[in-house]
């Protein structure tokens, strides 16, 4: 499967905006994805390594707050897109 | 919304061509006429928000930007010219409107939205385009828009990677929703080209005449991403926190 890195982060992503990663569920991916770029780590993980209130986390077009959040499975094709607020106007 | 005047001659020769699209009509130009909307800030995303709605024939704009017109906002801010520079934001905004659309009623604050005054700018509108660079408005706007019952579109963007959606209180997610939390490192200045606020500016304005007239399908319940870096988009589906601080306990409420 792919993730999907939003614009604001792609700085910690060596400027990449899909990253491909062989994972079974999204606790696995975020935990490769974070592993792959360190600096990534604090901007979609809080110290409880919950996803913090600021990022939205996305199975194709479905948050997985209505999954299985963190636990939800993935599939190869699936595409996980993180959504980090923004405000500029 | 309250019935005003009917259309004039001029209007509808002004609103002909808009007119034409079958399922607005007549009907759907005298609601905008009848509609107030409020929009803040008034800057890259809202100036745009603002004009485009302004030449649709919405009736009224509320509208709420501080300070004086600096050079760095000329690449975004289209209400803005450079002969106004160091003069105030709102009188210039006021008077490009004007220059527009002279029949629109304006109010025009020169404030950004707080807590004093963010209930009372609410109160005067019928829908809420919420265009402020900072959370701490944005929270305040998505409160008593929820508070007010009014409908609420969220436009926001950043760099080349623009985030709209629908906010119909009690109906949908809310700001709060969708994002309980401003990320801590969020700042005020960001990278911007005028062409990509403004493109989710007039998605902006778009979902407000849908809200206002009835017209199609809005996006509440759903959240558009896109990047325009290689024009990708996704609708992403958002629902309601049942535990929401904003809107948890709130009832259904539509347009009157």
């Amino acid at each position: 499967m792919k993730a999907l890195i939003p614009t604001a982060l792609r700085r910690f992503t060596h400027g990449n905006r899909l990253v491909e990663l062989q994972a079974d569920n999204v606790a696995a991916a975020l935990a490769l994805l974070t592993t792959q770029y360190p600096e990534l780590r604090p901007h979609l993980l809080g110290d409880d390594g919950k996803i913090p209130n600021f990022v939205n986390v996305f199975v194709n077009d479905t948050n997985i707050r209505d999954l299985d959040r963190e636990a939800t499975l993935l599939a190869p094709d699936d595409e996980l897109i993180l959504v980090a607020s923004i405000s500029g106007g | 919304m309250n019935r005003l005047e009917p259309l004039t001659p001029e209007e509808r020769d002004i609103y002909r061509w808009q007119m034409w699209v079958s399922d607005f009509g007549e009907v759907g130009q005298q609601k905008l006429k009848d509609s107030s909307v409020m929009i803040s800030r008034v800057g890259g995303v809202g100036s745009v928000v603002a004009y485009e709605l302004a030449a649709a024939g919405v009736g009224k704009l509320v509208l709420a930007h501080a300070g004086n017109v600096q050079p760095s906002d000329l690449n975004r801010q289209l209400l803005m010219t450079h002969d106004w520079i160091g003069k105030p934001r709102i009188e210039s905004i006021r008077r490009r409107l004007l220059e527009l659309n002279p029949r629109l009623e304006i109010i025009a604050v020169g404030e950004n939205v707080c807590e004093a005054n963010a209930a009372e700018l609410i109160s005067q509108c019928d829908l809420v385009v919420d265009c402020a660079p900072l959370f701490a408005e944005r929270y305040l706007m998505n409160e008593q828009a929820v508070a007010f019952q009014k409908p609420l579109i969220e436009c926001a963007m950043y760099e080349m990677e623009a985030h709209i959606t629908t906010v119909l209180p009690g109906e949908s997610a809310c700001l709060r929703c969708i994002f309980p939390q401003a990320p801590p490192t969020w700042t005020r200045e960001f990278p911007v080209f005028g062409a990509v606020s403004g493109t989710v500016a007039c998605m902006g304005a778009v979902e407000a005449i849908k809200v206002l007239s009835g017209i199609g399908e809005t996006l509440s319940g759903r959240l558009l991403r896109m990047d325009l870096r290689d024009m990708s988009f996704q609708s992403l589906r958002v629902s309601r926190r049942v535990d929401c601080e904003i809107c948890g306990s709130c009832s259904s409420g539509k347009l009157n």
